[in-house]
């Protein structure tokens, strides 16, 4: 006792919050040491401080659930079974992962444990590890544990969504680790669009509520982002405009113009024959009523077109979408390609329910 | 002189607008032409007309965007309307230019080396022309309608004093493929000579011409 006084007094002494979780490692590596030599009788005091409500120190999970289970080791070998098992089941309680290494505690030690996993009921879930998921060749993992056997259901929702599927629906005979894979796949056989997500995980013990146990149904969940890895896709081309096609049809205005550029043209032609040519000499009038007469003919018969199909534009402007249609067929196929190659980079989030 | 001067100013004026810097080359335009030929006469006497038929060849090239040269041979046999006239063998070769201002009108001019002979002789021509010409194209831009008018002020002929009127005009039409292209001009001179005996004399040259043309790629 006296030396535990003085050992509280001396990690008292030690200065600032920054030492505290390095003052309950230092404590519980003592009485860790203190253990390995059997020393319980002293080991026990040091346990039992960190787990105290009075320990002045900052405490992790994990250092809580190793002093339940060393407290609960050093009692059973003082033959204080019923104080064992209570602090067995106060780090399973805690951790669903915690286990006694069959390498460095007794069988009895074993048993005992096994015996608090049966009648504690909890499940734990590792936090998702980030990676780089290729859908066509690989898969993420969710690593599960339950203290005894259960039925599980391990379901992913798109965060904000009600919606859910199920990835792993079944038993977990006797508890322990299981791992469950995901291929960033949707039901409807999609990927996984960007966004955040919960790897949600409900149990039911089948052992029933034993004595000592008052919990028969447990959940957790862990969240995590997807991120969609891909080249950058190209922009198809735009509709084409009424200023990228030709007018199909001919239109009256033009036809009207030309209307009158063939009768110019049989005008200028009369003109030089009669006033510019020499009054005494005469004029060439049969030329020019022959180069008249086609341009005539000419105005008349494009003024004739109006509104009329032109089929030389439409087959141009047919071309024209025809080409365009290509491209973005073309474009379409090259973003299915990127598309297809495309890696969900998974990375955890914060948030964590239990 | 004046004449002299205007064409030098021309020239010029040429030269000061320029052509636009080639985008492309065009295609050689190499053309048959088949023309009937006109020419009335009036030297005093009694009016002399001679028509027949001429063929000729012509070879033109697009410089740029603006710039057409063209270089044509003609040949011609006229008979006379009289009897007692004689046939006239006309041979000419011309080199011409046009520079479009925009598609629809331009400038042109040219140079024209012509002969005139019959069995009793031979006359000389040597005629410089400027003018400006309209092109405007009709919907679809395969025809053109083909406007022109212009001064001859060279018009040196062999015995004759320069022609103190002397123009020239057409009107037509051009119809236009990718590779080919189709013309169909008629076209005007007309001059007012004096002879070396003073005697005025006025001559005039019509023509129908059909041209038809490939383009050589």
């Amino acid at each position: 006792m006296r030396r535990l006084v003085v050992a509280a007094l001396l990690l008292a002494a030690l200065p600032g919050r920054a030492h505290g979780q390095d003052s309950t490692a230092l404590v519980l590596q003592q009485a860790r040491d203190l253990y390995e030599r059997v020393e319980l009788e002293r080991a026990l005091p040091l346990y039992r401080g960190v787990l105290s409500s009075s320990w002045r120190f900052e405490v992790t999970q994990a250092q809580r659930v190793e002093a339940n289970l060393y407290l609960g080791a050093a009692l059973l070998l003082l033959d204080a079974r019923d104080s064992a098992l209570v602090h067995f089941r106060a780090a399973l309680e805690r951790d669903a992962f915690a286990d006694l290494d069959p390498s460095r505690f007794t069988p009895a030690q074993l048993e005992a444990f096994q015996a608090a996993r049966q009648s504690v009921f909890a499940i734990g879930l590792r936090p998702v590890n980030a990676v780089r998921l290729d859908p066509r060749a690989g898969k993420m993992t969710f690593v599960i544990a339950t203290t005894h056997a259960a039925a599980v259901r391990g379901e992913i929702r798109l965060a904000g969504q009600e919606t859910s599927f199920p990835v792993f629906v079944g038993e977990i005979q006797g508890g322990g680790l299981r791992e469950i894979e995901w291929d960033g796949v949707l039901p409807s056989g999609q990927l996984a669009p960007s966004g955040r997500y919960a790897f949600v995980l409900l149990a039911r013990s089948r052992v029933g509520a034993p004595g000592g146990s008052t919990r028969v149904t447990d959940s957790t969940a862990a969240y995590f982002d997807v991120k969609q890895e891909y080249a950058a896709l190209e922009d198809t081309l735009a509709d084409l405009s009424s200023a990228d096609l030709l007018p199909e049809t001919y239109r009256a205005s033009p036809a009207a113009g030309d209307l009158l550029k063939g009768l110019s043209v049989a005008v200028g032609a009369l003109l030089l024959a009669t006033v510019a040519s020499d009054q005494d000499l005469g004029g060439a009038k049969g030329m020019a009523t022959a180069v008249g007469a086609l341009g005539v003919a000419v105005g008349v018969a494009s003024f004739a077109t109006r509104g009329r199909a032109r089929p030389e534009n439409v087959a141009a402007n047919e071309q024209r979408r025809a080409g365009r249609s290509a491209a973005n067929a073309e474009i379409r196929r090259r973003n299915a390609e990127r598309l297809a190659q495309t890696v969900l980079l998974i990375s955890p989030a914060a948030g964590r329910s239990n | 002189m004046i004449a002299r001067r205007a064409v030098v100013l021309a020239a010029l004026f040429l030269l000061l607008i320029g052509p636009r810097p080639a985008r492309s080359q065009s295609p050689w335009l190499v053309s048959g032409r088949l023309a009937l030929v006109e020419e009335r006469v009036d030297a005093g006497f009694d009016l002399e007309r001679f028509s027949g038929v001429g063929l000729g060849l012509e070879v033109e090239r697009r410089l740029g965007s603006r710039f057409t040269i063209g270089l044509g041979g003609q040949g011609a046999t006229l008979q006379p309307d009289a009897s007692g006239d004689l046939d006239r063998r006309i041979g000419e070769a011309a080199l011409n230019a046009l520079m479009s201002m925009t598609p629809a009108w331009g400038f042109y001019g040219g140079l024209t080396v012509r002969a005139i002979a019959n069995d009793a002789g031979r006359q000389r021509w040597l005629l410089g022309r400027i003018g400006a010409e309209v092109r405007p194209a009709f919907t679809g831009d395969r025809f053109r309608a083909i406007g022109r008018l212009g001064v001859i002020p060279i018009s040196s002929v062999d015995g004759l004093s320069p022609s103190s009127l002397a123009f020239d005009g057409a009107a037509g039409l051009e119809y236009q493929q990718d590779r080919w292209a189709l013309k169909l001009v008629y076209g005007l001179e007309r001059f007012a000579f004096t002879s070396s005996t003073g005697a005025r004399r006025d001559e005039q040259f019509s023509t129908l011409t059909f041209r038809g043309g490939i383009r050589l790629r």
